[in-house]
């Protein structure tokens, strides 16, 4: 698989350079800025992008921006954004630029390579990841009327996978059910939660599923856009 | 004007003048009634009038002697010079009209009783007199005449001194306000000299008569100015005691200058002030009362009036500069508004000097905000990467030594290492979002809230407005909310916090309330005093409202005009 890394801090560049080819990816270029970029992968399609939030020239959100710039460009390269802060209105910010094949992981995340190079492989397979820091800060922060009380334990468990972008298969490997159960408890929590129902198993309504979720579980006055 | 006709009538057939110079001669007299009359009417306090009235009675007196009548012969030639009396006591009165010393009056006496005397005495050693006349040509004259006319002009001298000494004493503003009057007094006395000395000296006749209409025409104009003069002062003194009293309700800079605005008829004058050197504008410049300031009084055709006290420039009046021609009026006005004057120049000084220091404050917490944002990037971009870098190595190393030893071989030390590095991770990156929150200036401030409630103990129900405002407002109004956070975390027993902006162009307003048990004492948190500062910085307003058992309510309101 062919990744182009875009970090403006060198030494962690390459040491994720280190991780991905120790584990048999391809980088085909290393870059520190947005611009740089940019010309990487016009020259050079790869599968996946892994991208720094923060970049020069303003070291503000150019990784956003170069998200949704490549999804424009070229759709079909995966991309997983890399940020220090857990921040819920990026995730949200980069799942509408692109509602499938992207990915927003915590930086430390990159400590536990299983995991980073599991999130590229799903990326790469055209699914949507979403860091459990940010997932379980949604769940639990404080609300006046809670609307996840209602749900059974391992509804929220199942919740907060559906959350982090996974399918209800890999759901149902990660919490040892079987797919059929795993596929009531979805409907039951849609039916609590008044969440649009997943009537199709299908790929894009997976990664509709998990925006959905993101935006149910951050609204907290009625008054407010869920979208917002 | 009867009076006038019928001397004038009665006299023309026997004038001893031609009619280009009889004429006005004849007049001098009507003018003078009329003026005084006016001017009676006009301001009846002062007294001048009534001079007038009775120098422009006098004037036709000497027309007597053209009466066959013994008796009014008589009464013309000694009362001849009664009416020069008059004036000249008139003008030793100006302007108020009344006689100030026994100098004046002791001058005024004899002016009255040497003409008498002498054409008496004329009267009788001339026997029979010829008409009195000025610059009669043929006249045989005793040498009383002479003495007359020496007495005259040793009066005339005199009363000249009184006046020079008086216009010497006066106030530059009096001498403007009375200008005209002092103008024409002086011009009066010239010509009086002149006629004077031509008779004295035998001048040729066609001098003598040029000197003579000379002072006809002067004797036209003069009650004219004179009463022209007295009554506009009097209206300026109607505006100078309305300015005066409106003086007294305020010393605000923009007051005093409004009132004066009004005083001078002005509505567009401006009032600058010297500017006192500070440490942002070390140069001289100036103030308007309003607040703006230049480095250089606005030219472009008005005129400018500069205020002097002791020798210091006090203010400047810009002003339309027709001004200009009323002087008096002006500094009239400037010596009425003098103290106020420079009590407004205090205060707008004062005022300049308090937003030198806002803006040094706001300067301040600019750049305040600008090092903490370096400081967090440095974090960022150096410790947080490098530390991150050691994490990976040390759980390499651990693997590496977990593949070597077998799943019994972990190293206790470097598991720690690991652990402690993540704490530290967290840590750094706490402070790092504490010193300078990347998702404020990168998402604005809707983001940042939603942030800070999704990492509260307590519901957050933030309503803001997905929109930017200048960074430094936006900064200000995150640490407010913070710090009100932090404050209803910690003591107010809340169960929710609402926090919501309103979507205002010019400025950000901001409230935060709880529902807990209230009775926070702003004066108490170092916290909330330390955002005061900081939103008074930004000229901005924080109000605290926390009644006891009713809640905490905190309101920050900040300008953004950029």
């Amino acid at each position: 698989m062919r990744i182009v890394i875009a970090e403006d801090s060198g030494l962690l560049r390459q040491m994720l350079a280190e991780i991905l080819t120790a584990r048999g990816f391809t980088v085909t270029a290393q870059v520190a800025t947005l611009p740089e970029l940019l010309r990487a992968v016009a020259a050079d399609p790869p599968d996946v992008a892994v991208l720094d939030i923060r970049m020069p020239p303003t070291h503000r959100d150019e990784g956003l921006e170069g998200a949704e710039r490549i999804r424009a460009s070229h759709p079909s390269v995966g991309l997983l954004v890399l940020s220090h802060y857990a921040e819920t209105s990026y995730a949200m910010r980069l799942l509408q630029a692109a509602d499938q094949a992207v990915g927003y992981l915590v930086k430390d995340r990159v400590r536990d390579a299983d995991r980073l190079v599991d999130a590229i492989k799903r990326v790469a397979s055209g699914e949507v990841v979403v860091d459990p820091e940010v997932v379980q800060r949604v769940l639990t922060r404080p609300r006046t009327t809670d609307p996840l009380a209602a749900l059974l334990p391992v509804e929220r468990q199942i919740l907060a996978l559906m959350a982090e972008g996974h399918s209800n298969a890999a759901i149902a490997t990660e919490l040892s059910y079987s797919l059929k159960t795993i596929e009531k408890r979805v409907t039951s929590i849609s039916q609590k939660l008044g969440l649009p129902h997943p009537e199709s198993h299908e790929r894009a309504h997976v990664n509709l599923r998990v925006l959905a979720v993101l935006a149910y579980l951050r609204s907290t006055l009625p008054t407010t856009d869920p979208t917002g | 004007m009867l009076l006038a006709s019928a001397a004038t009538l009665a006299t023309w057939r026997r004038a001893p003048y031609p009619p280009w110079l009889w004429l006005p001669v004849q007049t001098a007299g009507v003018t003078f009634v009329w003026s005084g009359v006016v001017l009676r009417l006009r301001r009846p306090a002062n007294a001048t009038g009534r001079w007038m009235i009775l120098v422009g009675f006098t004037w036709y007196i000497g027309d007597l002697q053209l009466s066959d009548n013994a008796a009014l012969f008589a009464l013309g030639f000694c009362c001849f010079y009664l009416s020069y009396a008059a004036l000249s006591h008139l003008v030793l009165a100006l302007p108020s009209g009344r006689l100030r010393n026994r100098y004046e009056r002791g001058v005024a006496a004899l002016l009255y009783t040497m003409p008498l005397v002498t054409q008496g005495v004329r009267y009788v050693v001339e026997y029979p007199p010829q008409p009195q006349q000025w610059g009669d040509p043929q006249g045989r004259y005793s040498v009383w005449a002479s003495i007359g006319s020496v007495f005259g002009l040793a009066l005339t001298a005199l009363t000249a001194a009184l006046v020079v000494r008086r216009w010497a004493t006066a106030g530059r503003p009096v001498r403007r306000a009375y200008a005209p009057v002092w103008t024409t007094m002086f011009a009066l006395g010239g010509v009086v000299v002149a006629a004077t000395f031509a008779a004295l000296l035998d001048a040729p006749l066609g001098l003598q008569k040029m000197t003579l209409l000379a002072y006809a025409l002067c004797m036209i104009v003069t009650p004219v100015a004179l009463a022209g003069g007295l009554v506009r002062v009097r209206m300026a003194r109607v505006r100078v005691a309305d300015l005066v009293v409106r003086l007294e309700e305020s010393a605000e800079p923009e007051a005093v200058r409004a009132a004066i605005a009004e005083a001078l008829g002005d509505p567009a004058l401006e009032l600058w002030f010297p500017r006192p050197p500070t440490e942002g504008h070390p140069g001289a410049g100036y103030l308007r009362t309003d607040g703006a300031a230049s480095d250089v009084l606005p030219g472009d055709g008005r005129g400018v009036t500069p205020v002097v006290r002791r020798g210091q420039p006090l203010a400047f009046l810009v002003h339309d500069p027709a001004l200009r021609e009323q002087r008096p009026l002006v500094d009239t006005v400037l010596a009425a508004a003098g103290l106020a004057l420079d009590n407004a120049r205090l205060l707008a000084a004062q005022r300049a000097q308090l937003e030198e220091i806002r803006a040094s404050r706001a300067r301040i917490a600019l750049a305040g905000d600008a090092e903490r944002q370096r400081i967090q990037r440095d974090l960022h971009d150096g410790i947080q990467h490098k530390l991150l870098v050691i994490s990976i190595l040390v759980d390499r190393a651990r693997a590496a030594g977990a593949a070597e030893a077998g799943d019994d071989g972990q190293r206790p030390d470097l598991a720690s290492a690991a652990l402690y590095l993540t704490e530290v991770l967290h840590e750094l990156r706490a402070l790092a979002e504490g010193i300078s929150p990347p998702i404020l200036v990168e998402e604005g401030l809707a983001a940042a809230v939603e942030a800070l409630a999704e990492r509260g103990p307590l519901p957050v129900l933030a309503c803001i407005p997905h929109r930017r405002w200048p960074d430094h407002v936006e900064r200000t109004a995150y640490f407010v909310i913070t710090e009100a956070l932090a404050n209803t975390y910690k003591h107010a027993e809340a169960t929710q916090v609402r926090i919501r902006a309103d979507d205002e162009p010019d400025r950000l307003v901001v409230e935060i309330a709880d529902d807990g048990i209230g009775g926070a004492d702003p004066a108490r948190g170092t916290g909330l005093r330390g955002l005061e500062d900081r939103v008074g910085a930004l000229d901005g307003r924080l109000h605290v409202n926390s009644p006891p058992r009713a809640g905490t309510r905190l309101v920050v309101e900040l300008p953004c005009a950029s």
